[in-house]
């Protein structure tokens, strides 16, 4: 049973309630948000403790609880008592998927995953052609072949359209940079990051995990290159715990590979013009889940022309932009009360440009942008592959 | 079973979407920090001072248990609801109503969280100084029902302290206001410092007018370690002799160092018998020179062990160590978790080392991995006890422990709280502690609740 396999970490909450303090869901300061205390990381590991000792039922307000937590990892980072807050919230979903009683949209996300392959129930025939546009030649001349390098490029910039910008950029960038590099093409599957959140079955996770690192195994890969966070910490954190063994490539994000370049003399970034100065969101499950804090501001830095300035709450502290947990596909609205309070932080400071490193990030902080352009702000959303890409004169 | 009717009144008093009976919602208000637990049968949220009336009119009307809550961050099951009743959560109420900061206060709704009202100070230059550990989360509200203070009590005081006016809810319903805008008052029987530290015991706090004072410019940490346990009392003694006021001086006895040194080794903590740590604020040439007068106090007991910055980074660094104690406590001994009981003891400051001496001697006769530290300025000591959850023996163990912790608190002319309060959890040493006076109190919660609704079990 899922809850009986964090009843150490329920163990280790003294219920002290300091987690309150950052919890994004909890935080009744914005107008709209909850407030309930099963809103917070306490309420949350008091439902699963509930359910764990078969004492309350999965109730609307259990559900509620679970079902919309960012897993942004703030209560994590807070935690006197060094509770792991996010692995419980992940077993009680999950303990709710065994037993029948998850919300039906969450149990219709996993159904489509394991069905078509992708979250969106997309045909997999088109994980290259809705992206590639005026490069698919390039990435045509990629797809499957035999090389050292792979760029997996996970099926958010795969599928939704206005995030094609992503893996653009990102193939563009390993071609001016002269990687012999592949793509799995119509082969990749979902990394099962939103499953896996989600509380989906093992079985089904681990059928997505042998289905990529065969395919990437088979290709000869001896490193992936992610521009999404989610499936950098699926493929680092989970697979090896799904597949029993380590992986025989090595991971990497975008920004990771890029500041080795860059620490190497391997690359020439060329001054670029922006409207003014950029700030930089970490990604939830980039930073505080991977500890990945210093590389995107060391590639952005190296950028003549970037003017980078920080937001008050940065790093360890950068407030979620509402799109983690798979909490959206539960309740869109918990999402956009986040990305309102996120334009707040955006609006606290000069910045023109808000650059991101993770598709979900990017959709997050655009409707908080939307929110501070309706007010007539100006302010626009960047991944930093984009931004890199203008450095190297990539139009 | 609460009848639907009931259901119906609250919910015309705050609004069908600010009352729950979800199960699982009820039992997560069942819970705050201490083992009390206590699960509501209705929780409400509600928005104005008219709704909090609302609601106490119709838990008035049909004799059901009101339990004020905040944070729920409370130690002793102040805001858990063991007969049943409507838990009246009052986070919502979390605006900032006024500042007004030529007559040195602010106006605040009772689910103000104490750092919220610190950070929108702060760019003013100001600070309201009732700061505990758990200002983070703890509520205004939550704050001064129990009286709470904390590290800097000795130089600032407690919650009642700043106070200057209140909004009660009545167990009736009925609205109270009592207070006025200046700083001293003495019309009359202080009702403000009857309510505080009252636990939600005579009604609710739906409104504060309180105190704030201007913020220091700056702040240097004074670090020294001691080998034995007196000199470490001693020197706060002849500190207070030597005419110097810290805002806080905290103890880590050997416990905590080890631990900390474990946690977090950057922290650069020494281990010795304890480690005292000063603060001092002011101007800076203040702090310097006080810190120099601390010197000699140390010198004088020859404590040469010692570190001093004003610096803030530095000062940070050196405070670093305390501040880890609370995490630290967690990684003493795998799958040993803290509890909290036995946890708030003050005792004279004479008395200081021999209790520290007894704290050890406990702990190690009922091998409970125990953390000793805690504001040593006012007498205040918090001993962490850690146990394994699953396991009733430790349990059975811990409880026994905190029970002599308490006897040995009271031996000494002590108290079984300095801090935290009453709730259920101390309840039994209300007539321990004050034969005779006991009584009176409870004259006075008849008097003003005669069928016992507001926050039953809870002191009496
Ligand atoms: C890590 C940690 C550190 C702590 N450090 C300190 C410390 O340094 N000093 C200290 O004093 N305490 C400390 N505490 C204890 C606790 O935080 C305080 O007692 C705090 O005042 C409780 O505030 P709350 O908002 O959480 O109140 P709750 O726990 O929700 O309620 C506490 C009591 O107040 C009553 N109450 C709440 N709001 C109202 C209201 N508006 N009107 C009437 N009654 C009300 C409740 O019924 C209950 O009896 C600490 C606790 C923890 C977990
Ligand atoms: S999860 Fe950690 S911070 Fe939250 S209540 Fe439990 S111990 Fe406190
Ligand atoms: S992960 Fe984020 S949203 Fe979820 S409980 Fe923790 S702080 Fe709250």
């Amino acid at each position: 049973m899922e809850l009986e396999k964090v009843r150490h970490v329920l163990e280790k909450c003294a219920r002290c309630g300091q987690c309150r303090a950052r919890c994004p869901t909890i935080d009744a300061n914005d107008e709209g948000v909850p407030g309930w205390e099963v809103f917070s990381p306490r309420g949350r590991m008091q439902v699963a403790k509930g359910l764990l000792e078969g004492v309350i039922r999965p109730t609307r307000a259990a559900l509620d609880g679970l079902f919309t937590c960012f897993y942004c990892n703030q209560c994590v980072e807070t935690c006197p008592s060094l509770a792991n807050v996010t692995d419980v919230v992940i077993a009680a979903r999950k303990h709710l998927v065994e037993g029948g009683c998850a919300p039906a949209s969450i149990l219709q996300a996993h159904e489509t995953i394991t069905g078509s392959k992708n979250m969106f129930g997309l045909d997999q025939d088109d994980r290259i052609e809705l992206w590639s546009g005026d490069v698919s030649d390039l990435v045509e001349a990629h797809v499957g072949k035999h090389a050292p390098l792979l760029y997996f490029v996970g099926c958010q910039a795969s599928f939704k359209g206005g995030l094609a910008n992503i893996p653009v950029r990102m193939v563009q960038i390993l071609d001016k940079l002269g990687e012999d590099f592949t793509l799995l093409g119509e082969d990749e599957v979902c990394c099962g990051n939103p499953m896996e959140l989600t509380g989906g079955p093992d079985e089904g996770l681990k059928e997505l995990a042998e289905a990529n690192v065969n395919k990437i195994a088979e290709l000869g890969v001896r490193r992936v290159i992610f521009t999404c966070p989610g499936c950098y910490r699926v493929f680092k954190e989970v697979y090896p715990r799904l597949l029993g063994k380590g992986l025989p490539f090595s991971c990497a994000m975008a920004s990771e590979y890029l500041a080795e370049k860059i620490r190497s003399k391997d690359i020439d970034l060329k001054p670029i013009q922006l409207p003014g100065k950029v700030v930089y969101h970490d990604p939830c499950e980039l930073g505080r889940h991977m500890g990945v804090y210093d590389e995107p501001r060391e590639v952005l830095r190296a950028i003549p022309g970037v003017d980078l300035v920080e937001f008050k709450h940065n790093k360890e502290d950068c407030n979620c932009c509402g799109m983690g947990g798979g909490a959206a596909m539960y309740d869109a609205k918990v999402s956009d009360f986040q990305a309102r309070a996120k334009a707040s932080d955006i609006a606290e400071v000069d910045a023109c440009s808000v650059i991101t490193h993770c598709p979900a990030c990017f959709q997050g902080i655009e409707k908080a942008c939307g929110v501070l352009n309706a007010r007539g702000a100006g302010v626009e959303v960047l991944d930093l592959v984009e931004v890199v890409a203008r450095a190297l004169g990539i139009e | 079973m609460v009848p639907e009717e009931v259901i119906k009144e609250l919910e015309a008093a705050v609004g069908a979407g600010n009352l729950s009976t979800d199960d699982a919602m009820l039992y997560v208000y069942g819970f705050d920090v201490s083992d009390v637990t206590g699960k509501p049968d209705i929780v409400v949220r509600p928005g104005t001072v008219e709704e909090v009336a609302g609601c106490v009119k119709v838990c008035a009307k049909h004799k059901l248990p009101v339990i004020p809550r905040g944070a729920g961050s409370g130690a002793t099951g102040g805001a858990v609801a063991p007969t049943g009743g409507v838990v009246v959560d009052l986070t919502r109420m979390n605006k900032i109503l006024e500042l007004d900061l030529a007559n040195l206060q602010v106006a605040v709704q009772p689910g103000v969280v104490i750092d919220q009202l610190n950070q929108a100070l702060k760019p003013h230059k100001f600070c309201y100084p009732v700061i505990p550990g758990s200002d983070k989360m703890a509520t205004m509200g939550g704050v001064i029902a129990n009286d709470a203070s904390g590290m800097r009590a000795f130089k600032y005081g407690t919650a009642k302290d700043y106070v200057l006016g209140a909004t009660f809810v009545m167990p009736d319903g009925s609205v109270v206001p009592f207070g006025c805008k200046a700083l001293k008052n003495v019309a009359g029987l202080d009702l403000l410092r009857l309510f505080a530290g009252s636990e939600g015991t005579l009604g609710i706090m739906a409104e504060f007018r309180v105190k704030v004072l201007p913020l220091p410019p700056s702040r240097g940490v004074l670090v020294a370690y001691f080998e034995d346990l007196e000199t470490a009392g001693k020197a706060v003694i002849n500190t207070y002799q030597a005419g110097i006021v810290p805002s806080a001086v905290e103890i880590m006895e050997k416990s905590a160092l080890e631990v900390v040194n474990k946690y977090r080794p950057q922290a650069g903590v020494k281990v010795a018998e304890a480690m005292l740590l000063f603060e001092l604020e002011g101007d800076l040439d203040f702090v310097e020179s006080q810190a120099r007068s601390i010197g000699y106090v140390l010198d004088a007991l020859a404590v040469g062990d010692r570190q001093f910055s004003a610096d803030p980074a530095e000062a940070e660094r050196l405070w670093s160590a305390r501040s880890a104690v609370g995490a630290a406590t967690s990684v003493l001994e795998e799958g040993h978790n803290r509890v909290y009981e036995g946890e708030d003891i003050c005792v004279p400051l004479t008395e200081i080392p021999r209790t520290l001496r007894k704290l050890r001697e406990l702990r190690d006769k009922y091998r409970l991995g125990t953390v000793i530290f805690g504001h040593i300025s006012i007498g205040s000591l918090h001993p962490a006890i850690t146990i394994r959850k699953s396991d009733e023996r430790d349990w059975k163990a811990m409880k026994e422990l905190a029970a002599e912790i308490h006897a040995w608190a009271l031996s000494v002319g002590g108290t079984v709280t300095g801090e935290h309060g009453i709730g259920v959890a101390r309840k039994e040493y209300m007539a321990i502690m004050h034969p005779g006076a006991y009584e009176v109190m409870k004259r006075i919660k008849r008097a003003l609740d005669p069928d016992n609704i507001m926050n039953p079990g809870k002191i009496f």
